[in-house]
Parts: C-alpha cells; structure tokens; sequence
C-alpha cells in the first residue's frame, strides 16, 4: 500500500489570493491594452496617408496645375501631418504590443500558479463511470456516417450552384489544348454591333453603328486644354495620325504611323497610361512602296475597331492587322497599296466575325474598287464584291432594317448596301459630286448620305437593286457637308461643312430647320451625347449646342491643339485627337 | 566628482532626446515634385546560408534526441517543458517559424509532383525526421520542439475535456486539411498551410492583422481547450499520428505496471489517454461480423463518392490557382463601371508574356484540379471507411495507455501515475506488517 502526495496540504489561501489578485489585474491590464490597440489600429487604418481623399485631390489638382506652389506646400503640410500621424500610431501599436506580451505572461503565469494551488487531489470515486465500449464504437459509426453525408451533400450543392453560376462570356473551353481553341472562333470574337456591349463601349469610328451617337448624358461640355481645367489627362501619340481613338472597358486604342512605320496604341482610360505600342509589319510590306498621301490623310487616317478581344486596324499602306488587349499580334494581312490620290482614309467597320473594308481605289490609275471582308480569326479572305466607284474617303457603317443588317457605303457614283454576311448587294442608289469624304449615317429609319460637289440624300434602305427612283425620300441642295459626316436624333439631322456652315434638316422631310455659320473649318465628324452636339473644329475649339429646332450654343471649350478627332463618348468622359495628344476630357462645373 | 557625472549623464540624455527628435523630424522628407525618383528594383531577402541551415538540421536532431531521452528514459516533464521554451525561442522567434516541418509537406509534395522544384536537404531533413523519430519514439516532435505546438503549449491553463463525438468531428478536420494542402501546393496554387499559419505572425512580430486576430483566437481557446491548432487543424500531425501509431517505444502512463487506480484518468489535456474497457454489453459474435462485413463493403464506396463529390468542386478550387483566375479575368469582358484593370492584369500585360501560353497552363492547371479533386475526395472517403471499420473491431483494452497516434508525449501524466511517484522516491511503500 502506499500514501499519494497530497497537494492540498501545500494550499495557502494567502498565497492563492495574491495569484489570484495578480492574474485578475493582468487580465484586466492585457484587455485594456488589447482594446486601446484595436482602436488604434482602426484609426491608423483609416487615416493611412496612402488613402487620404484630401490629400489624393490634391495631387489630381496638382497633375492640372504643375507649377502651383501653393498646392505643393499644401500637400507637403498635409502629408507630413498624416505621415506623423500613422507612424505614430505605429510607435504606440509597437509599445502596446509589448504591454500586452508582458501582461499576458503575467497573467498565465499566475493564472497556472492559481490554479495549482486550488487544485485538488483527484478522486476516483467521483470520476464518471467508464462508457460501455459496444455503446462509444456505435456512437463512432454514426458521426462517421454523418460526417460523410455532411460533406457529401456539402460538395453536391456547391456543385451545383457553381453548375448555375454563370461563366464569363467568351471563355473559350479549353481543357484539352488551350491554344488551338484560342484560334477558333469564340463567341468573345463575335461581334454584333447592335447589341448592348457594343453600346457601352465605342468599338469603332463615330461608334457602335458609326453614327456618332451616344447614349451617355452626363458628359462634359466645360474645359479648358490650354490651363489642363477639366482635363482628366493628355498623353502623346508616339506617331501621327488622324484616326479617331477607340475605346473597350478600361483600354483606349489609337494609331499612328509615318511612311515607315505603323504602330497601334493601348492606354488606360483612367489614367492615360501608354499600356504597349506594338507595330504592325506585315512580311510582304518591307519591300512595298509608301503611299503618296496628302498632310490632310497622312499614314493612319482610318479608325481601328475592336471587339472586345481584338483590335483591328488598317493603315495607308493597305497593311491590316489583329492584335489582342494584351499586345500579342494575331495576324496581319497585306490588302496591297490602294490607288487613292490623297491617301486611304476609310475606317473599318465590323460585324460578327468578319471586318468590312470600304477599299476603293482610282480606276484611271489600274485600281479596282471593292468591299472586302476578312476573317477576324485568321484574317483570311470571307469575301470580296467588287463596286463601280472611283476613289473615296467615306467609312462604311452597319445599320439594321427589318430585313436584316445592311453594310451601307458611300462614294461619288453610288451609294450601296451590301449584305455584311455575303458580300452580295443589296440596292444602291446613283449619286454624283467629287472628292466625298462624308460617311452615311441612320437617321430615322433613312440612310443619310451627304455628297460632296452633290447633295444630300434620305433613303429607305428596304429597296432591292438600283432604287434611285423609288426610295430616294429626299435629297437636299442645302447644307451638304464634304468632309464631315452628318450626326442626328433621329428627328433632326445635323450637317457642317469645312468652311463652318453649319444645317439644321429635319430628318423626315429634309427641309432646313435653321443655319448658322460657325467660326473655323472643320474636319471631324460631330458627336452627339443626349441633348448635346459636340463639333470639333480644326483649330481645336468644340462648339457644343443644345440639339433643338433652335441654334443654341451651350458651351465653347478649347483643346489647346488643332484637331480632326472625332469625338468619343464614354463613361461620362470625352476623348478627342488633337495633333498631338489624346485627350480624356472630364469637365468641370461652369 | 559624482554631481559631474550626473550632469555628463544628463546632458547625454538630453543630447540623445533631442536627436530622437530630429529624427522625427526629418523622418519624413517632404514630397519633391520634380526629384527625378526611380522605383527601387524589387530584391528577394537572401537565403539562409547553408552552414545556417546546417545548423537548423543540427539543432532539430538535438531537440528530437533530447526529446525522446526526456519522454522515454528520463521521464521528465520539467526537462520537456524547458526543452519546450528553447524550440519555442529557437524554432519560433528566431527561425520565424520557418521552414517548419508543417509546412516542408509542401515543399516535399510540390517537389514530388513539379520536376522543376529543387529541394533542399534541409527542408527534407525538416520533414523526415520528425516522421521517424515518430515512427521510432512517438510525437516526441509535438511534445517539445514543434514551435507551432510549443507557443500553445504554454498558454495552457486549465484545460477542458472536448465531448466525444464533438472531438470526432474536429478530428476529421486536419484530414481535410491535409488534403486540400497536398492538392494545392502539387498543382502550385498556394502553401495554404503557410498562408493560414495562425502563429508565424506573433514569431515574426508582425503580420496581417486577420492572421494576428485568428492566432490570438487559437491561444484564447487554447488556455482552455489544450492545443487546439494540434488537435484539430494540423495536416502534419496526421502524418505523425500514422507514424506514432506503428511507433516501438512510446511513452507509457506508468513506468511499472498500472494499478488501474484512475488517477491518470484527468491528467491528459489532449484525452489521449486510452481507458480500460468495461465489460460490454453482449453481442453476438454474428453481428459483429456482419457489421465488419458492411463497413469493408461501404469502403470502397464511401471512397467513389468522395471521390466524384469532391470532383464536382474542381472548378471552384482550380480558379484558386493565380494562372487560372488571372487567364478567367482576362477572358472577361471589362467592366464599364472598373476603369482600372487588377494588378494581376497589368502585370501580365506588362510582361509581355503570351496569353496563349497563359491560357495552356490554365488549362493544364484545371485538368490537375479535375484528377486532384478526385484523389482528394477519395482520401478523405477512405478515411471515413477505415474510421468506421476501426469503429467495428474488437478491442481489448486492459490497462490505462496513451492513444500512440494522438499521444503528444508531453509527459503530463507521469506524476499522476502512483507508479511514477514511487520511481521518483515521493512516496513511501508501506511497510510489511
């Protein structure tokens, strides 16, 4: 027999109530001090000087006014304020953490030593009976199987519910051979332009349909391009061109080139960032001649246009090329060197899986003109129609009729429709007139074309053949432009010519609403935003007028640089080519 | 003589305050507007020189020798606790936690699984011998050099019996763990082990703050629920748990034989201690194999369910992957309400890497997750059925021992054993009348 060391015969209630008292007071210390640091912390994590509102619209005014003293000394103030803020909050974080470790310790150590002391020598006798082995292995087996149908049940339902989440559009399935999926047609290569993706971005020249209209409202109509007011960022192209930006999700596309070289550009639209610049070389243009172009065209007049995935662009040299939102070349494609006097200038235009070329060239000189379609994939030949027309300027644009979508053209002799899908004409109208530059537009349910040296003519695009005689609704002597393409509501249409003339027509009847002649020459095909007109002249000014049956200008702003831009509306910003720069123009309060 | 030198002292105080202060001051240049600034280039921390790892692999031998030698033959829970405080000194604040053998699983699976993936011997040694000495002397590993075990090892309190069937089901979780862990660093997706470490922060005096609050959490219930992060979460103790279970000399409750006075019955904080088993109630012979019979049946099943529910999740766990989301984020179209693209975004577009390339891994990477998510739910089904068919066999349980596999070794039970208080001379056999 022996005697067990009794550990109640060592308890000292003094003792014990020391402990005890010491531990209470360490807990209640470590609390204190736990609490006073996850307040601290809170503020230093919302007063971070990285995430001051104050001191970031500072920089922003900063970025517009370079040289501003008085803002430099400001942010110096407030970021020196913050920064001693933070880290002092920091030095006092450090402090508390070591307060704590120390009243931590304390309280386990006497925490351990209280309960030691109070502890008991254990009795057998009150010890819960032994369970019954049969019983514990039964109550093992059913928590098992509860387990398993727990977790089976667990999986099947968040099975299913990833089952019904939708996948992001246009993701290629690719398990087996990630590569060769990419280079088939997916549904992201797609585009329609008449559906909604396409209207919240800008994929081409004057928009989705190339009308130069847009849904957006709250856009700017104050700024001011020489003191950077209302000007969320400027940033140079690296070569010229007269093309028109584009603009997907957060990228903004542009290009440039000389008799040399041709490049296509991606920005950040937040920030203007030049994201790449990736040149386009196509094998068989090293040894190709450079076109003749005249200054007003230059190398890279046409727009590109992109479909969410893809950015296609076309340059005076006839060059085509694909390249992806990350920079990656696709494929180029060489179209041959148009015969074109002042140079190639028509945008292209996409619809689905094929991009339209309006690639009309000088007869007198062996070129033949024709609408080509290549495929966004490969950028191998879809089809090719040839057209009766000489050389022209104009873009082609999509619009959609109860008959179907129509790929409408604009040259001297003709205006025609194609079908986009086939290449097979659909009806054309005989015009006259020289030197057209004036893209078609839909106004109404008529297509608007504006005919330089000619007129101006509204036709029910549902005609077969030639319908010159039977779907002509109006034609206008009056208010024809020769550069730039007319913009309408759809209940009035809107037309400016180089020289300033600017026509109000009434879509339905073609008679002239009112005229007014503005100051300067112009180029750039007009915007319209809501109620708003915007129309850049040539010397970097922007009229903007209300839209109404009534001249009434709302706004005169200046970009501080010539322009032929037309402008791009998106997520209440502007974005115009200057000569120089790329704008992102987001106003200011008047 | 003395007033001089306390005035020396006083204006060295004063120099050195007011150079503190300065400090302060110029502590934060002010913002140059045209300073003509370049981003510094961004530089890996070097690595442990090897004579420093050497010496790791040294010290973890030692600890583990002097473990099993304290556990085994010196049987003494002082020397375990001491030995406790230098690995949690030497393991946790001044290796920073790592490479612990917790986290060398990963590096070990994605070396076996990605023939890119070099190993050092030192994380080999970090991972193997732990196991062995398991395999050999018992968790020796977690009783006192572990420094994820350690830290919670001293926080213990006044340590509470977790129910049964709660401890169950808790138990299943480091199985999960483990395989999720084992899943993604093969496909090297992430070291979700070291990523969710709830300690490393306090070792490193600094972490993210949700890292910080779940370590703080892990020691509050610790003082009362003993080693919860050992019991319940680690995937590395389930290795050591299938080591221990085979091991040869494992620490036993009494060094002599066992009364069965119960007085060890309170003693384990972990309720590693196995009872003697009361008479049971009676069963047929019949029932109890039938029973055996349909639980070996139910194993294969049980591992084909888990294997094709868990498949079902592939999806969800491959998009864990960064190449997977990065190449689903570029497939998304923009959204017009985002003007900036994710850092993740910019950085591809920057490196000028292929998304062709991006997209291939992807894809190779979501095949992975299909055959893994497979594995995984098969392991954890196997584990399900062996737990059900180890729940249907018969044992005999004479005396009071530890659990070999969730045994810690940590040597608390020896002073509660009558046996062990004799071996040490503390009491007194009665005389022979």
């Amino acid at each position: 027999m022996t005697t067990m060391h009794n550990n109640s015969s060592t308890y000292s209630p003094l003792v014990y109530r020391i402990t005890f008292t010491i531990s209470s007071v360490a807990c209640a210390f470590s609390l204190l001090v736990g609490i006073l640091m996850a307040t601290n912390l809170l503020t230093i994590r919302t007063a971070s000087p990285l995430n001051l509102t104050e001191l970031t619209q500072l920089q922003t005014s900063l970025k517009a006014n370079p040289a501003d003293e008085a803002i430099q000394n400001k942010i110096r103030d407030l970021d020196h304020v913050a920064r001693s803020f933070y880290f002092g909050g920091m030095n006092s974080l450090r402090t508390g953490s070591f307060l704590l470790l120390g009243g931590v310790v304390v309280a386990l150590i006497t925490l351990r030593i209280a309960t030691t002391l109070r502890r008991r020598t254990p009795n057998p006798r009150e010890f819960p009976a032994l369970p019954d082995p049969i019983d514990s292995a039964a109550t093992t087996r059913w928590v098992t199987g509860g387990i398993a149908t727990g977790l089976t049940v667990c999986a099947l339902v968040l099975g299913l519910r990833l089952d019904e989440t939708p996948r992001p559009t246009g993701i290629p399935e690719l398990p087996q051979g990630g590569a060769k999926r990419l280079a088939e047609p997916s549904p992201a290569n797609v585009l329609d332009p008449f559906e909604d993706e396409a209207v919240t971005n800008w994929p081409s020249f004057r928009g989705r349909t190339g009308s130069g209209v847009s849904v957006s409202t709250n856009l700017p109509i104050a700024w001011d391009g020489p003191s950077g007011r209302g000007i969320l960022w400027k940033t140079p192209a690296p070569l010229p061109g007269l093309s028109s930006p584009v603009a997907w999700g957060n990228k903004v596309f542009l290009t440039g080139a000389s008799a040399d070289k041709r490049e296509v550009y991606c920005y950040d639209i937040a920030t203007g960032t030049l994201l790449w610049q990736m040149g386009v070389t196509v094998t068989s243009s090293v040894a190709k001649a450079s076109p003749e172009v005249n200054q007003d065209t230059g190398y890279a007049a046409s727009t590109p246009v992109t479909d969410g995935i893809f950015v296609y662009s076309i340059f005076a040299n006839g060059d085509v090329a694909a390249i992806d939102h990350c920079s990656q070349t696709r494929w180029t494609t060489d179209l041959g060197l148009p015969i074109n006097r002042y140079g190639y200038a028509s945008s292209l235009a996409l619809y689905k899986n094929l991009i339209l070329i309006q690639f009309d060239n000088d007869p007198d000189k062996g070129g033949v003109s024709q609408v080509i379609a290549l495929d966004t994939t490969t950028g191998k030949l879809a089809w090719t129609t040839p057209r009766p027309v000489a050389d022209a300027w104009p873009s082609p644009i999509l619009v959609e009729t109860a008959q179907g979508a129509q790929l409408v053209t604009a040259a001297n002799e003709w205006i025609i429709a194609y079908d986009p899908v086939k290449g097979t004409e659909l009806w054309k109208v005989k015009v006259g007139g020289t030197d057209s530059a004036s893209s078609p537009i839909l106004a109404g349910g008529l297509v608007l074309a504006s005919v330089a040296g000619d007129k101006i003519y509204a036709i029910r695009p549902d005609g077969h053949g030639d319908v010159t005689k039977t779907h002509v609704v109006w034609q206008s002597d009056t208010g024809i432009s020769d550069v730039a393409s007319p913009v309408s509501d759809g209940k009035l249409a809107f037309s400016v010519n180089t020289s300033g003339s600017l026509t109000c027509l009434e879509v339905a009847t073609g008679k002239v609403v009112w005229d007014h002649s503005l100051e300067g020459e112009f180029y750039a095909s007009p915007g319209l935003a809501g109620d708003k007109l915007y129309l850049v002249a040539r010397s970097g000014h922007v009229f903007i007028l209300k839209v109404g049956r009534q001249y009434e200008e709302i706004g005169k702003a200046n970009l501080g640089e010539p322009s032929d831009g037309s402008p791009v509306f998106i997520n209440g910003k502007i974005l115009i080519r200057g000569i120089k720069n790329l704008f992102c123009i987001n106003g200011y309060e008047k | 003589m003395e007033s001089h030198r306390m005035i020396r002292l006083i204006c060295s105080i004063l120099f050195l305050l007011s150079t503190l202060s300065a400090d302060a001051d110029n502590r934060f240049p002010k913002p140059q507007f045209e300073s003509g600034y370049t981003a510094p280039i961004p530089t890996a921390p070097a690595a442990r020189s090897p004579a420093i790892e050497t010496l790791d692999v040294a010290v973890l031998l030692g600890a583990l020798s002097l473990a099993a030698w304290l556990v085994l033959k010196k049987r003494s829970r002082r020397g375990v606790f001491l030995l406790t405080l230098f690995s949690l000194l030497y393991f946790g604040f001044f290796r920073k936690g790592c490479v612990c053998p917790v986290g060398s699983l990963q590096n070990m699976t994605l070396w076996l699984f990605d023939s890119h993936t070099a190993l050092s011997l030192s994380i080999a040694a970090f991972f193997l011998l732990p196991l062995i000495f398991a395999l050999l002397f018992g968790r020796v590993f977690c009783a006192a050099v572990c420094p994820l075990g350690t830290i919670q090892d001293l926080v213990i309190v006044s340590p509470k019996k977790v129910h049964p069937v709660l401890a169950q089901i808790l138990g299943f979780i480091p199985y999960l763990y483990l395989g999720l862990a084992v899943l993604m660093a093969a496909t090297g997706t992430a070291y979700v082990i070291c990523r969710l470490d709830p300690f490393v922060a306090f070792f490193r005096f600094g972490g993210e703050f949700p890292m910080i609050v779940t370590g703080i959490v892990f020691l509050l219930i610790g003082t009362v629920i003993a080693r919860p992060y050992c019991r319940f979460l680690c995937p590395y103790g389930v290795l050591l748990n299938w080591m221990s279970r085979l091991s040869k000399y494992h620490a036993t409750v009494t060094p002599n034989e066992c009364v069965k006075c119960r007085l060890c019955e309170p003693a384990c904080p972990f309720d590693a201690i196995e009872f003697p088993q009361p008479n049971p109630t009676p069963e047929t012979r019949n029932t109890g194999l039938r029973r055996l019979a349909l639980m070996l049946v139910l194993l294969p099943v049980l591992i084909g369910v888990g294997g094709w529910s868990v498949s079902r999740l592939a999806p969800a766990l491959a998009r864990q992957n960064p190449k997977v989301k990065l190449a689903e984020s570029l497939r998304l179209p923009p959204s017009p309400a985002s003007t900036t693209p994710s850092l993740e975004i910019t950085a591809f577009n920057g490196s000028g890497a292929k998304r062709e390339d991006l997209e291939r891994q992807a894809a190779i990477i979501t095949a992975e997750f299909g055959i893994g998510s497979w594995i995984l739910g098969g392991f954890l089904g196997a584990v399900l059925g062996c737990t059900l068919i180890g729940a249907s066999i018969k044992r005999r349980q004479e005396i009071y021992e530890p659990d070999k596999g969730t045994c810690l070794s940590c040597a608390r039970c020896y002073l509660a054993c009558p046996q062990e208080h004799q071996r040490l001379g503390l009491i007194i056999p009665n005389a022979k009348p």
